[in-house]
């Protein structure tokens, strides 16, 4: 039977691990922290080549630029020394004119020429007087020309700024060497042309690098425009003149924004290259990359990002699962904890189960505390469980039959459940089922908690842990109530035998009383009730309640339930009685009580209380409830005040009274007033159904799990009921008194005054000669029986005395004579116990 | 139930040699001895004419009605008189009953009763 031990008990911690989320969660963070410091560097790193591949852009653009200018220096340094070359030749240095035109048809003019628009050399005066024109040499002066008067003055190689051609609009540009002659002396200035061809392949340069090229010559010129003007932006223009560099993002030579701008000067011609692109142009190959780049880690970073929140999710989604587990737990402790019965117990245990595991049905059964008790059994389904109808008997015995094993089992396909479960005992489509046994104590298992459910292996690991940890939990709810309800079965059993067994009935009195422990606390209150009636036909009615709990309150209960007993027989009025009752409790004690005494012959009430709830007094004839309280109320008892003896007074012909301790109508959350007014409507309204005792009401009062005690006397009262007995004592003083309440009994049983005040002497004299005769040696009770036989008064006085004859006294034979006198009959029985005076009268009509 | 003060009291004026005493309350056998203590100060010193006044008497039994006679009787024989004065319907039947006017005298009404003793002695007994 090893694999029969219980299973060791199974903490919630086990289940459940809120300490590993909260870490979980923080490593979480720590990764996002860092996934996103990654991106910004990886950011940073992008941006920063992109602009290094902008700079190197630029650099290149710049080198372009020089590059351009040197091949336009080499280019007109190369024309200068052609020219030079031409100027050197005998022709020209012989200054000979003819010999020059024929030497310099050589050059003619043309496309492919070396100087495209020809040469010419002009004399000092500025006058040209050779050319490779075949027009010959022009008329026009030319000693105003810069190349003539540069190449004179400076004796140097000068390359002049483009001009445009008045007749062809062809760009020219003209450079001139000084020529000498065979003495070296200054002889005139060799001047050759060349025509700037406009640019017929722009989409070449643009691939080579050049787009947007432009010279400005020194003047400033834009010399691949056709009309070679200056550009629009001059300021630009006047910035870039003779030096070398590069502009990012700046205006361009047409004022357009967003430029870069590279230039070079060449040294020969006074030009400067410059490159002037679109930011978008110079900079395309850097802004692909950084396209290209970014875009790669935009993809890695959204990819980043929705790992992180689909991890975030599932982690607050097993936060939240976690939560809720942990509220389900401390609900469940709770409700263990305030559950007062095993259904109670098993009601919450089944419906917790079938919340935590919404796919599966729970069922709870707990035997009978003893063999003979039915068990009892909770049955939830979740919300998404396939099985239902639980309730049938076939799956009852199965749990009974499993519950009886200590162990743990855990049946997770429906080939196992079959092999454990009759397929006759089991629902169908069970295919998995999980059984938590329950023990009322350490050995003694008290039932099971079964989970099942249509799916196979319905509960993970976790789930099985928390379905065990949920079992031990309630295990020792179990223990706990059953302890509970033994404890409060005795504890209900000692109160029950303080309180009385019997209440006194006689004709016009009915009492009806019930007493209900607290059931949270299984301490003995101090509520008692009691009900004395004396032998004079004044019956006294109480209901106390000593402050505090256990056996001290139910001792001095006990205490003072008898000094009540003692106190009620020795005294005729609630306040004497309360009074002497207020001595009875000791210094530190405390006490509430009310004392309320009815006279049966004349439907009196008086009353008193000492710090009690006032006593209600139904009228049944008039529907109407009166608060006993304005008069004869005191201090509880054990104040060091002294309780009043006054006496409250009122009067009932036919009444309901109740007498209750504040369990019943005090709560915590309304005023005692509005608990009273719910009472005295329950008494009223069980009036007017006819319900008869004090249970239904109290019923109706409490709510289940009440943790006061309660007790309630009803006391059904009619005054002048058709018979009443009574005894007084052998003491004339005593005799007005019982021939005032006699008088009123017969008041109210209808008699005429007359035959009302004959009755009364007729029973007066009765009484005397008890008293006076019979009771002459040793004092002893006179009894009195009144009846009213449907009219006739028939009055019965006897004692226990012995008999006289009437003639040994002259004066007793006038009381037989006034009997006889004033009834119709008068009959006066001896026996050797005593005597008996039986007196009828059927009144006159 | 709780008791009056006294269940009887006397209150005797004497006035014009006539002692009236009034009775309030209820005349039995607790209270009996008293009255008969109060009424045997006529009988003894010098002839007295006594009064009672029951109108204010609520009720009579027969130690109250032995008491009144014994204290007619010794009244008289001191040479006193006693007359009883202004009983209810009751106490009268009461009295009718024993036949107590064979021996006290009884008058129905207190006024009268006084008048008549007040004038000097005559016969007259009944009016």
């Amino acid at each position: 039977m090893a694999r029969d031990t219980p299973s060791p008990p199974h903490t919630f911690e086990d289940a459940l691990d809120p300490a590993g989320r909260t870490l979980r969660s923080w490593l979480l963070l720590a990764v996002l922290g860092a996934l996103g410091l990654l991106l910004a560097l990886a950011g940073w790193l992008v941006w920063n080549q992109y602009e290094n591949a902008k700079r190197q852009a630029a650099e290149d653009l710049r080198q372009r630029a020089v590059l351009a200018a040197t091949v336009l220096d080499t280019y007109f340094t190369g024309q200068l020394a052609a020219l030079s070359a031409i100027a050197a030749s005998p022709a020209v240095v012989g200054g000979d004119s003819e010999a020059m035109t024929e030497y310099f048809a050589r050059f003619p003019p043309g496309t492919e020429a070396t100087f495209s628009a020809g040469v010419g050399w002009i004399d000092l005066e500025g006058r040209q007087r050779a050319t490779s024109d075949p027009r010959g040499p022009s008329d026009l002066n030319l000693a105003e020309r810069s190349y003539f008067r540069e190449a004179l003055e400076t004796k140097k190689p000068f390359v002049a700024e483009a001009i445009v051609a008045r007749t062809t609009k062809r760009r020219i540009i003209v450079m001139s060497v000084p020529t000498r002659d065979r003495r070296g002396r200054l002889s005139g200035v060799l001047a050759g042309g060349i025509v700037i061809q406009p640019s017929s392949d722009d989409s070449r340069a643009s691939e080579l690098g050049f787009e947007g090229l432009e010279f400005l010559d020194r003047e400033g010129q834009q010399l691949l425009r056709r009309d070679l003007a200056p550009p629009q932006n001059r300021a630009l223009a006047a910035r870039l003149a003779g030096g070398e560099g590069v502009l990012v993002d700046t205006r361009g030579l047409d004022g357009s924004p967003r430029r870069v701008v590279a230039y070079a000067s060449s040294r020969v011609p006074e030009w400067t290259a410059v490159l002037d692109q679109p930011v978008a142009v110079a900079f395309a190959d850097a802004r692909r990359s950084l396209f290209l780049e970014s875009s790669l880690l935009g993809g890695a970073a959204i990819l980043m990002v929705a790992l992180v929140l689909w991890t975030l999710r599932r982690v607050r989604r097993d936060l939240d699962a976690g939560r809720t587990r942990v509220r389900r737990w401390a609900d469940l402790t709770r409700a263990l904890n305030e559950a007062s019965d095993v259904g109670d117990l098993t009601d919450v245990l089944a419906s917790t189960l079938a919340a935590e595991f919404p796919r599966t049905s729970a069922l709870v059964r707990v035997a009978g505390a003893d063999p003979d008790a039915p068990p009892t059994v909770s049955v939830e389904r979740g919300v998404r469980s396939a099985i239902g109808d639980l309730d049938g008997s076939r799956v009852l015995d199965a749990a009974d039959l499993l519950g009886r094993s200590p162990r743990f089992r855990a049946l997770e396909s429906a080939r196992e459940v079959t092999a454990h479960v009759s397929p006759a005992d089991s629902p169908r489509r069970v295919r998995s089922l999980y059984c938590a046994p329950l023990f009322e104590d350490d050995e003694k298992t008290a039932g099971v908690a079964v989970v099942l459910s249509n799916a196979e292996r319905a509960l993970s690991a976790d789930d099985q842990r928390l379905l065990r940890a949920f079992a031990d939990q309630t295990s020792q709810g179990i223990a706990r109530v059953r302890r509970h309800q033994q404890e409060h079965d005795v504890a209900v059993l000692l109160q029950k035998s303080l309180l009385p067994a019997e209440l006194p009935a006689s004709e016009g009195l009915r009492l009806s009383a019930h007493y209900r422990a607290g059931v949270a606390n299984t301490n003995v209150g101090g509520d008692w009730y009691d009900a004395v009636q004396r032998p004079d036909a004044l019956v006294h009615f109480t209901v106390g309640d000593v402050a505090g709990r256990g056996i001290e309150a139910a001792v001095a209960m006990a205490r003072l339930r008898h000094a009540f007993r003692a106190h009620a027989l020795e005294h005729r009025s609630p306040g004497a009685i309360v009074e002497r009752m207020a001595r009875q409790v000791a210094e530190d004690g405390m006490a509430t009580m009310v004392c309320v005494t009815f006279d049966q012959l004349t439907g009196e009430l008086t009353y008193a209380s000492a710090g009690h709830p006032p006593p209600l007094l139904v009228d049944l004839a008039e529907r109407s409830v009166t608060r006993l309280e304005s008069a004869g109320a005191g201090p509880p008892l054990g104040w060091r005040q002294a309780a009043s003896s006054e006496d409250g007074r009122t009067s009932v012909r036919k009444g309901l009274l109740a007498l209750y301790t504040d369990g019943l109508v005090e709560r915590r959350s309304s005023p005692l007033d509005e608990g009273i007014a719910r009472l005295e409507e329950a008494i009223l309204d069980s009036v007017t159904l006819g319900r008869r005792g004090a249970a239904p009401i109290v019923d109706r009062l409490m709510d289940a799990g009440h943790d006061d005690d309660v007790a309630l006397m009803l006391v059904e009262l009619e005054a002048a009921p058709k018979s009443v007995r009574l005894e007084i004592d052998a003491d004339a003083s005593l005799l007005a008194g019982l021939r005032r309440r006699v008088r009123a009994w017969l008041d109210a049983r209808g008699l005429g005054e007359s035959d009302r005040d004959a009755i009364v002497l007729a029973l007066s004299e009765a009484c005397s000669n008890a008293i006076e005769h019979a009771y002459r040696e040793r004092p002893g009770p006179v009894g009195i029986a009144l009846e009213d036989r449907s009219g006739t008064i028939r009055v019965r006085v006897s004692d226990n005395g012995t008999w006289r004859a009437p003639d040994e006294d002259t004066t007793r034979g006038r009381g037989l004579q006034l009997m006889r006198g004033l009834m119709d009959s008068a009959e006066v029985t001896a026996t050797g116990r005593g005597t008996d005076v039986i007196l009828e009268l059927s009144p006159t009509g | 139930m709780s008791e009056p003060g006294r269940a009887l009291s006397i209150e005797t004026d004497t006035e014009e040699g006539v002692a009236v005493v009034a009775l309030v309350g209820e005349l039995d056998a607790a209270t009996s001895a008293e009255l008969q203590a109060e009424l045997a100060r006529f009988a003894e010193g010098q002839a007295t004419t006594v009064l009672v006044d029951l109108s204010e008497l609520g009720f009579i039994d027969s130690s109250g009605l032995n008491a009144l006679a014994a204290s007619a009787r010794s009244i008289e024989a001191s040479g006193g008189s006693l007359t009883l004065a202004g009983a209810s319907a009751h106490i009268q039947q009461v009295f009718d009953i024993v036949h107590l006017a064979t021996q006290v005298r009884i008058e129905p009404s207190v006024e009268d009763a006084v008048r008549a003793l007040r004038s000097p002695p005559s016969d007259t007994t009944r009016q």
